[in-house]
């Protein structure tokens, strides 16, 4: 028995929350991985979802259109399976 | 990672490295593995380590010069012993760099594929202190390179000064990713697998990713500590948000990300790491000290012979290969100023680094896994970012006690190959002919075709001497075996 990661409960919580949040940070010269970065927040327990909260708080303005969102459609997400050829 | 190379790392500049003129005296050989970090580079003067910082990276610098936990560790010799120097009284040209550092040099550089389970275990933990301890005073490590550790003897010190910078506010741990792949999946692969690391980590320097760790996790591992969240979790996230493109360290700090969900992780790494062990504890050779083929009056006479042959000078860097648990490595260092001890059973070295650990003098003696048959190769960009055995530090007094009859009868190496190869390390020699009564050797040709003409008293002597001046010898075992005590032809 082997849990296939696309029916893993974290990719799809997290795709509603995720997608649709873009800003801009400083950067440093490792690529720290988009997915490792979101575990970080789960790995944070408690304080870790008053994140994902807000996270959600956020992602619910977008979608009421309070607050704008300049995020590349979610296909663009899907097309690369592999983040780290930037490293 | 910036690497601090080891006593030879002029000779290893010359095969692997760019050499540019300085203005003053002495050529500056840039360190080939120091280049991942824009804001720095690694360059060795006259046998001195320097390094030039960015002006964002002195100013991290000087930040860190002022916390407590630098102080603390420096002083204990856990972070490197460093101090800025002035470029141009050093004659350093400095040109548009901000600052100069000047590190202390690491005795002999090894890499974590030469490590055996505990030395990467201390590596992790010792990682893990230092996030912990930087992040209480608003830093953090901005890698988390296992690469970044080397060692004093079986003491770990933390090389790579200029990862420590200060915590930006909503920032995440961005080495979280690195730390799993060179240092946490590792641990695990042994630990859960009873699957040796060192190949892993040989075969790809930036380690094992989420995704390949993931497909070598059985439905079973999925309940073993961490690996649920820290390897199926990560390595299905990746997977799905790896390319996405999207500024995640932007987000999260606009979420609310503090340091405080870092210092969880790290707790709960802590804890997690602290309690992985080797899976398989016992190998062929772990209780060879118990089981060897000596009585103890003729291993006390070995003793002896070493002892005096070690005690005719005093030896810069000694090297015990086929150390095994460290015997003779001990009595090497009693005479020498470093010992790095190898042997390829990785369970061997495993028992050498805790009993070297629990001594209080725990730095003189490195014990590393190396199969003399595949030995570590030059390789990473260039094929100079992780050098050879050699290329880090030639011997001048090199052990190969109940060796020599493993390397021409179970690695198929010819003798004169051999003996050829010490030759070339310009070493001095204490050799043990393991003689074909010996029932050692019995048993290595026991099942196999015996095409070992060459393995003779006469013939080892004669291409001894060949390379050698033999300076004193000893019949062991009745006359079964017989060591040698021998100097690089011209020496003495």
């Amino acid at each position: 028995m082997r849990v296939k990661p696309s029916s893993s409960l974290f990719p799809l919580t997290l795709s509603v929350l995720f997608v649709g949040i873009s800003t801009s940070g400083a950067h440093a010269y490792l690529d720290a991985g988009t997915g490792s970065m979101i575990l970080q927040v789960l790995l944070g327990g408690i304080a870790g979802l008053m994140v994902v909260g807000k996270l959600y708080w956020h992602k619910l303005l977008v979608m009421l259109r309070v607050r704008s969102d300049a995020a590349p459609p979610e296909e663009s997400v899907r097309q690369t399976a592999d983040g780290r050829d930037d490293r | 990672m910036s690497g601090i190379g080891g006593v030879e790392a002029e000779e290893a500049a010359t095969t692997a490295s760019v050499q540019f003129p300085s203005p003053s005296s002495g050529a500056i050989d840039k360190e080939p593995g120091s280049y991942r970090d824009r804001n720095g580079a690694v360059f060795y003067r006259e046998g001195r380590v320097f390094r030039f910082l960015s002006k964002e990276a002195a100013a991290n610098w000087r930040q860190l010069e002022r916390t407590a936990f630098f102080a603390t560790l420096r002083e204990e010799g856990r972070i490197v012993e460093t101090r800025e120097v002035d470029a141009a009284a050093e004659g350093l040209p400095q040109s548009e760099w901000a600052a100069t550092l000047e590190h202390a040099r690491i005795p002999f550089v090894s890499y974590p594929y030469e490590w055996c389970f505990g030395m990467l275990k201390s590596a992790a933990l010792f990682h893990l202190e230092l996030m912990q301890r930087a992040l209480a005073e608003g830093m953090i490590l901005k890698d988390s390179s296992s690469y970044n550790v080397q060692w004093r003897g079986v003491r770990p010190v933390f090389i790579d000064v200029p990862s420590f910078e200060p915590l930006k506010r909503g920032a995440p741990w961005v080495g979280y990713r690195q730390f799993c792949e060179l240092l946490l999946y590792p641990l695990m692969l042994e630990a859960y697998k009873g699957v040796d690391f060192r190949p892993w980590l040989r075969g790809r320097i930036d380690g094992i990713p989420a995704e390949e760790m993931r497909g070598l996790m059985s439905a079973r591992d999925m309940l073993r500590p961490g690996v649920l969240l820290h390897v199926v979790a990560q390595s299905a996230l990746q997977r799905r948000y790896g390319g996405s493109g999207r500024d995640m360290r932007g987000a999260l700090a606009e979420a609310g990300f503090d340091k405080g969900l870092i210092e969880r992780n790290v707790k709960k790494l802590t804890a997690l790491v602290s309690k992985l062990e080797p899976a398989r504890q016992r190998t062929v050779w772990s209780d060879y000290e118990r089981s060897h083929s000596y009585d103890e009056a003729e291993f006390g006479k070995k003793m002896e012979f070493v002892r005096a042959a070690a005690a005719t000078r005093r030896w810069r860097l000694a090297w015990d290969l086929g150390c095994n648990t460290g015997t003779f490595s001990r009595i090497a260092a009693e005479h020498a100023d470093y010992v790095v001890a190898m042997d390829g059973d990785r369970m061997a070295i495993e028992h050498l680094y805790r009993r070297e650990s629990e001594k209080a003098a725990f730095d003189r003696i490195l014990p590393l896994v190396v199969d003399l048959a595949d030995a570590s190769p030059n390789q990473g960009w260039r094929l100079a970012e992780r050098k050879g055995l050699a290329e880090r530090g030639r011997p001048d007094l090199t052990l190969c006690l109940a060796l020599v009859h493993h390397i021409v009868i179970s690695a198929n190496i010819p003798l004169a190959d051999f003996i050829g190869w010490l030759a070339e390390l310009g070493t001095s020699l204490v050799i043990e002919f393991v003689g074909r009564e010996d029932e050692m050797v019995k048993v290595l040709l026991a099942n196999r075709e015996d095409q070992y003409p060459d393995y003779q008293p006469e013939n080892f002597r004669r291409l001894l001497s060949a390379h050698f001046d033999i300076r004193s010898e000893e019949e062991l075992k009745g006359g079964k075996r017989r060591i040698f005590f021998a100097e690089a032809k011209g020496r003495g």
